[in-house]
């Protein structure tokens, strides 16, 4: 089956694929870095040129009507860069406020979960939680807007080897709490001491010269801080047992835990998730809470944007598009004629909406899932993990339901904090988004006090979010299955009639606002070219 | 039997003690943990089964509009019975929610803002003498906890002697709050 393959590359894998069950894919990952069999990502934003103004007036053109459904950062981006071409958007939001899953909980935030009770969120002035997304990759194209919009950011922390992990049912290393940078040290200084022993001792047939090997081992040598006979003893990457300071005190290195322990720890499965592509530090987020970026928009588009709007049906016609709304202040239904519509409705909800949309665009509008996400906002009354631990910003990881503990890459040195006290996905979100909120509450404490025994006694409120229940949303994210990228994405990707959809599931950046941004802008395009041509 | 005896003590006291040390628990694990303090909007609780609300809490900064205890409207001066003079229970409620009702809307309230109701049954003479509660019920559905109307205001149904008026099988009080306009959800 791979006999076309050439005994060289063959040996490559299996170096490879020896690297991995040692280290997993970290390690992998790591190595074929280093032999260069990585092609650089590109970290250009997708190329946009806004449409022409002048263009569009003078050959009378202009003022082209465009309803846009949805105030979050698609439908915003979408009537901005619109606006700016002289098209005349509207905009129904069913919501008080703009932003959609870009939603800062804050003191006095509300909400009512599908099925589930009233919320109240009762944080300090000045505390809040980004209950959707709260991190921004620096090359990603919501980097722009924050800067025309002058909106101000500060780093957020995404990376710290000075926080934990912690995995229960792991062999020797359950149940304890361990520095980062320790596994960190001792995953690597295991793993490239085996690479580098198996390498000089020619136990891996591999299709490079002395030299080259001699290179490579000199490579492991430095990443796992191996001694001069390629041990690893250990280092000060890992940390101190007793840390040195001043005169005659220089400290006491920590012994390694035994490879056993930490294989089996399952910590180097963390490893990855710090260089995944969109999770590279430096990240950034505005300073105050992430809606700063909705509100931005949000003032540039004044009068667009018709809040308490819910859309109840969607209707086409040769020349235009129907929308129906019922205000939901008033509980009045009303109608919003546009030459153009720009959807951009979550499908799950989207699917429960009336529309004549083709039968396609209605199967594929109804066969795409999305994925489970929920998180809970903890206020404690003292910031323990920077007084009592030193930990400023990122995260403890853990196999626990918690999944992860965020650390608030803001206000340090406050006195209260708020931190993220689960970021959980898929099964885990589903269990725990299945919980009452105050059982979800008991559920983070108690989980989270196995790592911080400070928990309970420095509590003092949270605010929990299962995106699955979310009315308007109903989900995370889009999440493609199997072949769906080929099957029905191209349908959702092109206008039904005069209705294009827009939103992070039409992108390949899912789940991030520059997905949203990226498929407004490619909308606009299409639109003002389709205009130019009519 | 005397050791069979202090066993069933130490079950008992073993048992007690687990009863007591839960409630402990519960209030002093978290001794930091904020009051559910209501925040821009009164807050309901209770079951979500009941058409009541169990309690309700307004925010601090909340204006609160009472009415007077509200009495049915005469609809028939010349009748011959209550019933034909001012209705049975449930069509005295009917009447008196809808005079609640304007007075709200005089204030730019509506029945959505209601969070308590105290309601004042007499016993039926046309019903052998038995408050007619379920009359009261009925009436309160066509105003509360409906499609229109989500709201399940805290409530007390009280029988009660007699009324001002011999006629009166019913009377009100409503309690309602100025909403405060916020973009929450």
């Amino acid at each position: 089956m791979e006999s076309s393959k050439t005994p060289s590359e063959m040996s490559r894998r299996q170096f490879l694929g020896t690297v991995g069950k040692l280290g997993g894919g970290a390690a992998v990952f790591s190595v074929m870095g280093t032999l260069g069999l990585l092609s650089p990502e590109t970290l250009k934003a997708a190329d946009y040129e806004p449409p022409d103004k002048n263009e569009l007036s003078m050959s009378g053109r202009g003022g082209k009507k465009v309803v846009i459904l949805g105030a979050g950062i698609a439908g915003m981006t979408a009537a901005y860069e619109l606006g700016q071409a002289g098209f005349d958007c509207t905009i129904l939001e069913a919501r008080a406020r703009s932003g959609g899953r870009i939603w800062s909980v804050r003191r006095g935030t509300t909400v009512a979960e599908i099925g589930g009770a009233k919320q109240v969120a009762r944080f300090s002035d000045g505390l809040y939680l980004n209950a959707g997304p709260m991190r921004i990759p620096q090359f990603h194209v919501t980097m722009e807007y924050i800067r025309k919009f002058g909106i101000p950011i500060e780093p957020f922390n995404n990376v710290n080897d000075h926080a934990y992990y912690y995995n229960e049912n792991v062999g020797e290393l359950s149940g304890k709490k361990v520095r980062k940078r320790e596994a960190k040290a001792d995953v690597r200084g295991y793993v490239s001491e085996l690479m580098a022993k198996a390498v000089n001792q020619n136990a891996l047939d591999m299709p490079l010269t002395a030299d080259e090997k001699e290179k490579l081992v000199a490579y492991l040598r430095s990443e796992g801080g191996l001694d001069a006979d390629l041990f690893y003893k250990g280092s000060s990457r890992g940390g101190y047992k007793d840390e040195p300071g001043a005169r005659l005190d220089a400290g006491v290195i920590r012994d390694p835990f035994s490879m056993k322990a930490i294989l089996n720890s399952g910590f180097g499965n963390y490893l990855s998730s710090e260089y995944s592509y969109d999770q590279q530090m430096m990240m950034f987020h505005p300073v105050g809470g992430i809606d700063a970026i909705p509100m931005a928009f949000e003032k540039r588009l004044k009068g667009k944007i018709r809040f308490h709007s819910e859309v109840s049906e969607i209707k086409q016609s040769e020349k235009g598009v129907a929308v129906t709304y019922r205000n939901l202040a008033t509980g009045e239904y009303q109608n919003v004629e546009g030459d153009y519509c720009i959807c951009t409705i979550p499908l799950p909800v989207l699917k429960k909406i009336k529309a004549d949309f083709s039968p396609d665009m209605k199967n594929a509008i109804e066969s795409v899932g999305y994925a489970s996400a929920g998180k809970i906002g903890l206020q404690f009354k003292r910031r323990f993990w920077e007084e009592d631990e030193q930990i400023y910003g990122g995260n403890t990881l853990t196999n626990m339901d918690i999944s992860s503990i965020y650390y608030p890459p803001t206000g340090y040195m406050q006195k209260k904090g708020l931190l993220l006290g689960y970021y959980a996905f898929g099964g885990n979100a589903d269990k725990l988004g299945g919980m009452t909120f105050q059982e979800r509450e008991a559920h983070a404490l108690n989980q989270g006090a196995k790592i911080h025994p400070q928990y309970h006694k420095e509590f003092e409120a949270s605010f929990s979010v299962d995106w699955k229940k979310i009315k308007y949303n109903e989900g995370g994210w889009v999440g493609y299955s199997g072949d769906q990228r080929k099957t029905v994405y191209p349908t959702l990707c092109k206008p039904d009639r005069r209705v294009y959809l827009a939103g992070e599931h039409i992108s390949y950046v899912t789940a991030w606002m520059a997905g949203g941004i990226e498929s407004a802008r490619a909308v606009v395009t299409d639109i003002s070219q389709r205009v130019m041509k009519e | 039997m005397a050791i069979n005896r202090n066993v069933k003590v130490l079950i008992g006291t073993a048992i007690l003690s687990c009863f007591i040390g839960a409630s402990v628990y519960a209030s002093t694990v978290t001794p930091n943990k904020f009051p559910l303090t209501p925040m821009h909007e009164p807050e309901f609780y209770g079951s979500p089964s009941s058409s009541i609300a169990s309690a309700v809490a307004l925010p601090g900064k909340s204006a609160t509009f009472s009415t007077s205890g509200t009495v049915p409207p005469l609809l028939n001066k010349d009748g011959a019975t209550v019933y034909e003079r001012y209705g049975n229970t449930e069509k005295q409620a009917e009447g008196i929610m809808k005079n609640i009702e304007k007075q709200l809307t005089d204030q730019g309230l509506s029945l959505k803002d209601v969070v308590y109701l105290r309601v004042y049954v007499t016993p039926d003479a046309a019903l052998q003498g038995k408050f007619d509660y379920t009359g009261w019920f009925n009436a309160y559905a066509k105003f509360f906890n409906t499609k229109e109307n989500p709201v399940k205001p805290a409530r007390s149904t009280v029988g009660v002697a007699g009324l001002v008026n011999a006629d009166w099988l019913i009377e009100i009080e409503a309690v309602a709050a100025y909403p405060t306009p916020h973009n929450q959800d």
